[in-house]
C-alpha cells in the first residue's frame, strides 16, 4: 500500500481553491498525483481520463462549458465504472437528485470536509480498489 | 503566553474548509502571526471580532447566510481597529467598491501568487491600504471614465439588512430560519421581503433568487 501510486483528478474552475486543494491533499498523500482540469470542456476531461484512469474524480458542479453532472455522464458513457465525487458549495435538493440519478459516488460539501477528511476517502478507495482487484484475482483462479 | 501575546492575531472568514485550512497553513509560516479562529460565514466573523478583538481578519465576500461585506461594516462598528482585508475571487468594480464603502482596509484577489499574501497582510497591519495589481487600475479608468455617475438604482436603494436577507431567501432559507440566524421577529423578515419585492418590484421568490444570482449574491 506503501509505495502504491494515487492518481485523482480534480474538475475546478476556481484556481485559488484548485490550488490549494492540491497542496492541502499533498500534505496528507504526499505522494498522489493529482490531475487539473480548470474547465468544462467535455473532450479535455474525457481525454485526461483516458490517459490518467484516476481513481477518483473530484467534480466541481458550476463550471464554465459543461456543468460537473453533465460531464460525469459523459465519463459514464465511456467508463461505466469511473469513480466520480462531486465535489461542491452548493447543497441544492435538485443537485443532489441529478447526482443519485447518475449514479455519483458521493456527493461531498467544500463547506463541511477538511484535507484530512478528504485524504481519509481517498485512502479508502484506494483500499477498496486493491480489494475489488484482489477479489477479481481470486475467483479467476 | 507572553510571546503568543506579542504576536499578531488574525481570524480567517472563509466557507470552504480545505481553503481554510491552506490559509492557515500559509499564515503560520510567519513566525509573527497566529491564527486564533476561524470563521464559517459573516455572522460567526461578528462574534469572533467581539470576543477576541482580533488585529486583523482575513475576509471572503461571498460566504452563505451573512456575505463579507455585511459582516466588514459590523466588524468596523464594533472594533475599529481591527484591520479587514478582503481576499475573493470577486474582480468586478461593484464587489471592490462595495468592499472599501463597508470599510474595508485592503482587497486582495485569490489569485495572489508567492508571498503576495504576506505583502498584503503587512501593508494592512501597517495601516496602509492594500488593493491587488489590475484591481487598483480599473477602478481609476472606471473614475476617469465617469462611470460611477450616480444614477440610482434599485439595488442602491436596498439597505444591508434587506440585501443580507434576499441572499437568504435566494438560499432557499424559509422566514422562520431568516429569523433564528439573524435573531430578529419572523414579522420583521416578512415585512423586509416585502419591502424588498415593492423596492425591486419582483414578485416571486424565484424572480428574488433570481435578482440575487445577477447581483452576484449567490453564485450563478
Amino acid at each position: 500500500m506503501a509505495g502504491e501510486k494515487i492518481v485523482i483528478m480534480t474538475v475546478e474552475n476556481n484556481d485559488f481553491f484548485r490550488r490549494t486543494f492540491c497542496e492541502i491533499l499533498k500534505m496528507y498523500l504526499p505522494t498522489i498525483t493529482i490531475i487539473e482540469k480548470g474547465e468544462g470542456d467535455p473532450e479535455g476531461v474525457l481525454d485526461l481520463v483516458r490517459k490518467n484512469r484516476p481513481l477518483v474524480i473530484f467534480m466541481d458542479i458550476r463550471l464554465p462549458g459543461a456543468n460537473g453532472l453533465e460531464l460525469t455522464k459523459i465519463i459514464r458513457r465511456e467508463f461505466s465504472d469511473q469513480v466520480v465525487w462531486i465535489y461542491t458549495s452548493y447543497d441544492l435538493p435538485e443537485y443532489r437528485e441529478m447526482a443519485e440519478k447518475i449514479g455519483v459516488n458521493r456527493f461531498l460539501l467544500k463547506d463541511a470536509l477538511s484535507g484530512a477528511e478528504i485524504a481519509a476517502f481517498i485512502r479508502a478507495e484506494a483500499t477498496r480498489k486493491k480489494e475489488r482487484k484482489t477479489g477479481r484475482e481470486k475467483k479467476s483462479r | 503566553m507572553g510571546n503568543s501575546e506579542e504576536k499578531v492575531r488574525i481570524v480567517i472568514a472563509e466557507d470552504h474548509t480545505v481553503l481554510r485550512e491552506g490559509l492557515k497553513h500559509i499564515l503560520q509560516t510567519h513566525p509573527g502571526w497566529e491564527v486564533v479562529n476561524e470563521a464559517n460565514d459573516g455572522l460567526e466573523a461578528i462574534r469572533m471580532v467581539e470576543t477576541l478583538k482580533p488585529d486583523l481578519i482575513l475576509m471572503d465576500l461571498s460566504m452563505p447566510r451573512m456575505n463579507g461585506i455585511g459582516a466588514i461594516q459590523n466588524i468596523k462598528r464594533i472594533n475599529p481597529a481591527t484591520r479587514v482585508l478582503v481576499l475573493t475571487v470577486h474582480n468586478t468594480e461593484e464587489w471592490v467598491l462595495a468592499a472599501f464603502k463597508a470599510g474595508a482596509d485592503g482587497y486582495a484577489l485569490k489569485d495572489i501568487q508567492g508571498d503576495g499574501l504576506h505583502r498584503a497582510i503587512e501593508d494592512v497591519l501597517s495601516g496602509k491600504m492594500y488593493i491587488s495589481p489590475g484591481i487598483g487600475e480599473m477602478i481609476i479608468e472606471g473614475y476617469l471614465d465617469g462611470r460611477k455617475t450616480l444614477k440610482t438604482t434599485s439595488w442602491e436603494t436596498l439597505t444591508q439588512r434587506e440585501r443580507e436577507i434576499l441572499k437568504m431567501i435566494a438560499e432557499g432559507y424559509k422566514n422562520q430560519e431568516i429569523a433564528d440566524y439573524l435573531q430578529i421577529a419572523k414579522a420583521t423578515v416578512v415585512s423586509h421581503r416585502n419591502n424588498l419585492m415593492k423596492k425591486l418590484d419582483l414578485h416571486s421568490t424565484s424572480s428574488l433568487t433570481a435578482y440575487a444570482m445577477e447581483k452576484g449574491l449567490i453564485a450563478k
